[in-house]
């Protein structure tokens, strides 16, 4: 076989980004394409009393389109039909959609937007989370509850005795911050459908979303090269592709709807807050006898894909411990705050930021080394998780130890100079922190039997095309599925490639998601590539090698095979009780942080992060890297920098990067990345999912690191300057 | 509509909003905060050199791009703290394009008044919003009704070197005349349509000075300051401290002097001491707004760690 899977081979789409021949939605330049502006309400809960134009404006050549002028229904199908494309007589959240306009130009587009005139009735509104369930006003059901679960592992009542020790843990929102705003181009065909091309993760998603809009499904939905996604391109883009494509239909002409920055942080999605409150009791030796989690989450105002998020939360706030019992509530509630959705992690940052939080202070409380007690209670081999799954080869000891040895095996960079900052050496007190968290690869409990993915394979000449609706949001896709292919055909990879993703031509494999792409739909790539092989052999009614036999019918028909995702029947899932296999596999991951923290002014200096991840196998280590590289840096700006500031109404203040601040790569510490392989037999070369868990542990090991240097006992994110210095004893 | 002017005379002439760089003038216009018409600066001549003053000193253009400024061999030697302050202070690449004269005029940062859908003092409303809402990286010293910090670092220099701006009728403004004192909300300069900066002008250092600066902020790299000071110390032949200069930003919606931090400073030699004494000093008149209380530590910091900063340097 050919030695390409292991191999950090470049990127195919590398050469076209960094020479800027990628085109991006905001590149495509059709001709007679109309802009679109959005017209967006500015209470947080009001009625519409009335939609008019200013009379004086020049409205020639500008098409208006408001809820009436929805050929379909007026909802962005997702989980629930809560949500309408554009509200109709009621505004549940600042930056709710209420018209839509296109004009010429994007400038004449804006100006446009700001002559539609909205007569509202303000009601009140409801925007504190704590105060939601079962309160007026009500906003989505009879009680403001998106999804409420509960899961149970023995009696926690029936264990009294050992220490009490009770806490509480706050994160607040964070926005996915892609490079690329969202963006969508919608053309009409011919046939009097639409074709979307657009910044997306998961083109299904759009097709449903259209399709009930619309009204018919004569549409196709195509990626275009995608600047980032991190989840806020998985359940938004259906909002914006319905609104160019309403646009689009009534101009007869391509309309263009590319969000400026401050409005794609104001209006779109972010990282659900968190309020999560642990009661747990151990032994004085700190063995953990039960936990019991309530974990409450801000949905906004819309269901988009909250229960899936708080269901990921619910299965997550143990981390990667063995508890002997367990009591887990979990809701989250409906506020008339823009709604919150998908975001790298999904709901398991939270839970685990507050249960690594919470052992750092069982170990205070106990004084026992944190490190100890984590080591101590890490989930083994054939013990039970919350959910009564069996833990198999589990790999959190395996990245604890490499992370731990490789802190100490090289020594610390030397702290870096602050421009025009940075106390003496002596005021910058040194702080070592560290988490372990684990990742439930794929969807939760059956979602994957449920959403059967697909992948088609076409040999045609010489080539081997892929096709499949999983999309390259810039971590790989499109470079590791030809290398899976071609290892498994023994063919060179240039003769492998992918079919643009195009749901007029590609299959659904599901939405590019859930840590994943690589390992669930990898491995359909890796059963359509053998499939494919087959298939070829009982075409030639002999063996032989792949390549020898696409050589000798090159000229034929091409031949194409589907393979679908076939799940581990072993796998068993109570969906009700929350009981069983909650997920196929998981990733582990360890994070030592080395920082400073100036005493004096509460300033973090990152100086060094070590992980060591569990993913399985490497598919392509660089690649890999990278992932979790910028995921974790990614972390530590939820960590230390990142806070949405928002008015009484819900409203985003600190829209611009200018005052939403993420780390720079000057702030980039020292990453040391260990790629620890545990292969998983379900996955593509034993490949499990890696996206999503780089997110999950920095957070909780800065703040172990700042506690470690100050004393600041920190359990709210970000921690910024003020809330250290104000928590420093 | 944008008017290319062809020198400054007749760009003090045209009614508009001047555009030098474009750093914070097109962002704000992208946002719907600033409409009308822009007279662009580009084709005006002779304002991006750095040349010596009649007495000494430094003539900086208006148009001089902030890094060309932070890297010119003689703001360097003679103003070490503000030149440290200019190659600090945002990006890399804003710092290419952004100018002297921009810096000095540009607008808050409050995240009130950056956005278009709320009407603040500074946009002709009747209230500070930061007051009744998140006002914790606003003022500290509190001048007048906008809560919001002063934004420009290159400000303190003015304070610190007595440094006036130049205007294109010969007008001289120190930083009174341009700032006036963070009582009038609605504005963030003082000039008046038609008041264009020319120059920027930095008297001669002193025989024995040394001058530092330094900023706290969230994070440590291309971040707005918290607090971030400027310090400049004249020392006689025997080492005693003869004037001192402490100019504060991101506390006061003015740039500000620590004055009674100065007054601590004069009359000694620059001991561990006597700087502790002026980093205590120099929030000696601060009025914290509700939320702004816990900068005050953070101020007397930043000043006590730049002037620390000077007693590492050379005699010059």
């Amino acid at each position: 076989m050919a030695q390409l899977i292991g191999e950090s081979i470049g990127r195919v789409d590398g050469p076209a980004k960094v020479s800027g021949r990628a085109l991006y939605v905001d590149d495509l330049h059709v001709p007679g394409c109309y802009y679109g502006a959005t017209v967006r309400s500015i209470h947080a809960h009001a009625l519409i009393r009335g939609i008019t134009l200013n009379l004086d404006y020049d409205w020639s050549d500008v098409v208006v389109v408001t809820s009436v002028d929805i050929p379909g229904e007026n909802v962005i199908a997702l989980m629930t039909d809560d949500q309408p494309a554009l509200a109709e007589q009621v505004v549940r959240h600042v930056t709710e959609p209420i018209a839509l306009v296109a004009a010429p130009t994007r400038e004449k587009a804006l100006e446009a937007a700001r002559n539609v005139r909205v007569e509202y009735q303000p009601l009140p509104a409801l925007i504190d989370m704590t105060r939601s369930q079962g309160e007026d006003p009500r906003i989505f059901g009879r009680d403001n509850v998106f999804k409420k679960l509960e899961l149970r592992l023995g009696d926690v009542k029936a264990v009294q005795g050992g220490v009490l020790i009770e806490g509480e843990y706050n994160v607040g929102h964070q926005e996915q911050l892609y490079i690329e705003p969202q963006g969508v181009l919608a053309v009409p065909r011919e046939d009097g459908g639409v074709t979307i091309i657009g910044s997306l993760q998961c083109p299904y998603y759009v097709v449903k979303a259209l399709t009930r809009v619309l009204g018919h499904d004569k549409l196709n939905v195509v990626q275009a090269a995608t600047g980032g996604g991190f989840g806020g391109k998985e359940e938004y883009p259906s909002m914006l592709a319905a609104h160019a494509a309403l646009l689009a239909l009534r101009a007869g002409r391509p309309v263009k709807m590319v969000y400026r920055r401050d409005e794609d942080l104001r209006a779109t999605t972010k990282r659900h807050p968190a309020r999560v409150k642990l009661s747990t009791r151990v032994d004085e030796s700190g063995r953990l006898l039960s936990l019991d989690a309530d974990v409450l989450m801000d949905g906004g105002a819309y269901n988009t894909l909250s229960p899936v998020v708080i269901s990921r939360a619910a299965l997550h706030v143990s981390g990667p411990y063995r508890w002997e019992t367990a009591h887990v509530r979990a809701a989250v509630v409906a506020t008339h705050s823009p709604p919150n959705g998908a975001f790298r992690g999904f709901g398991a940052p939270q839970a685990m930021f507050a249960v690594e939080r919470h052992l750092d202070k069982i170990a205070r409380t106990l004084s026992i080394d944190p490190v100890e007690l984590r080591r101590m209670n890490l989930l083994r081999e054939g013990d039970l998780t919350v959910t009564g799954q069996v833990v198999k080869a589990p790999g959190g000891l395996l990245a604890l130890d490499a992370a731990l040895a490789a802190a100490d095996e090289a020594p610390l960079p030397p702290l870096s100079p602050i421009p025009g900052g940075g106390g003496d050496a002596a005021r910058r007190l040194p702080g070592r922190g560290v988490s372990v968290v684990f990742h439930g690869c794929g969807f939760t409990g059956n979602g994957e039997a449920k959403i059967k993915s697909k992948v088609i394979l076409e040999l045609f000449g010489e080539r081997v095309r892929v096709l499949t609706g999983s999309t390259d949001i810039g971590q790989g896709t499109d470079t590791i599925f030809p290398q899976i292919v071609a290892s498994i055909l023994d063919i060179p990879l240039g003769w492998v490639e992918m079919a643009p993703h195009d749901t007029a031509i590609v299959p659904d494999s599901g939405p590019t998601v859930a840590s994943r792409t690589a390992m669930v739909v990898g491995g359909v790539v890796d059963a359509a590539a053998r499939k494919l092989h087959a298939a070829l052999q009982a075409e030639a009614k002999r063996p032989g090698a792949f390549a020898e036999l696409a050589r000798a019918r090159r000229a034929r028909a091409p031949l194409r095979v589907e393979a679908q995702h076939q799940p581990d029947p072993t796998l068993r899932w109570d969906d009700e009780r929350y009981l069983g296999d909650a997920y196929p596999t998981y990733a582990w991951m360890a994070t030592v942080v080395d920082l400073a923290v100036d005493i004096d002014t509460g300033e973090v200096t990152y100086r060094r992060l070590i992980t060591a991840t569990d993913i399985g196998f490497a598919l392509n280590p660089v690649l890999a890297t990278g992932q979790i590289e910028g995921g974790a840096l990614q972390a530590l700006g939820w960590a230390t920098f990142e806070e949405v500031v928002t008015d009484g109404k819900g409203l985003m203040l600190n829209d611009r990067l200018t005052n939403y601040i993420i780390p720079t790569a000057a702030d980039a510490p020292e990453m040391v990345t260990l790629l620890i392989q545990n292969p998983y037999a379900g996955g593509p070369f034993g490949a499990k999912g890696l996206g999503e868990i780089p997110m999950d542990g920095p957070a909780a090991a800065v703040a172990q690191a700042i506690e470690a240097a100050t004393g600041a006992v920190l359990n709210r994110l970000p921690m910024t300057p003020e809330r250290v210095l104000e928590a420093t004893p | 509509m944008i008017t290319l002017p062809k020198d400054a005379l007749s760009a003090a002439s045209l009614t508009g909003s001047f555009r030098a760089g474009g750093t914070d003038l097109q962002a704000r216009r992208a946002r719907g905060l600033h409409h009308g018409d822009v007279i662009e600066l580009r084709d005006v001549p002779g304002l991006n050199t750095i040349s010596p003053g009649p007495t000494g000193g430094l003539k900086v253009g208006a148009l001089t791009r902030i890094a060309t400024f932070a890297h010119h061999a003689d703001v360097r030697k003679g103003y070490p703290g503000l030149a440290a302050a200019a190659a600090g202070l945002a990006t890399p690449a804003i710092r290419e394009v952004a100018t002297v004269g921009g810096n000095l005029t540009q607008e808050v940062r409050c995240a009130y008044y950056r956005n278009p859908n709320l009407v603040c003092l500074k946009k002709g409303g009747d209230a500070c919003l930061a007051r009744g809402g998140d006002h914790f990286l606003h003022s500290c010293f509190d001048q007048g009704a906008c809560a919001a910090p002063h934004p420009s670092t290159l400000a303190l220099g003015m304070l610190a070197w007595d440094a006036q701006v130049e205007l294109a009728d010969g007008a001289l403004l120190d930083a009174a005349g341009l700032y006036g004192d963070g009582t009038n909300p609605r504005t963030t300069h003082r000039l008046t349509q038609g008041q264009l900066i020319v120059g920027f002008n930095l008297p001669a250092p002193a025989a024995n000075e040394r001058s530092a600066w330094r900023r706290v902020s969230h994070r440590n790299n291309a971040e707005w300051p918290i607090v971030e000071a400027i310090v400049r110390v004249v020392f006689d032949a025997a080492g005693q401290i003869t004037l001192a200069r402490v100019a504060l930003g991101g506390v006061g919606n003015t740039p500000l002097r620590a004055v009674a931090a100065e007054e601590a400073l004069v009359g000694g030699p620059l001991t561990e001491a006597r700087l502790m004494a002026a980093g205590e000093a120099s929030v000696k008149t601060a009025s914290p707004l509700p939320m702004t209380r816990w900068k005050l530590p953070v101020v007397v910091t930043c000043v006590q760690d730049t002037l620390r900063d000077l007693l590492t340097l050379e005699t010059p």
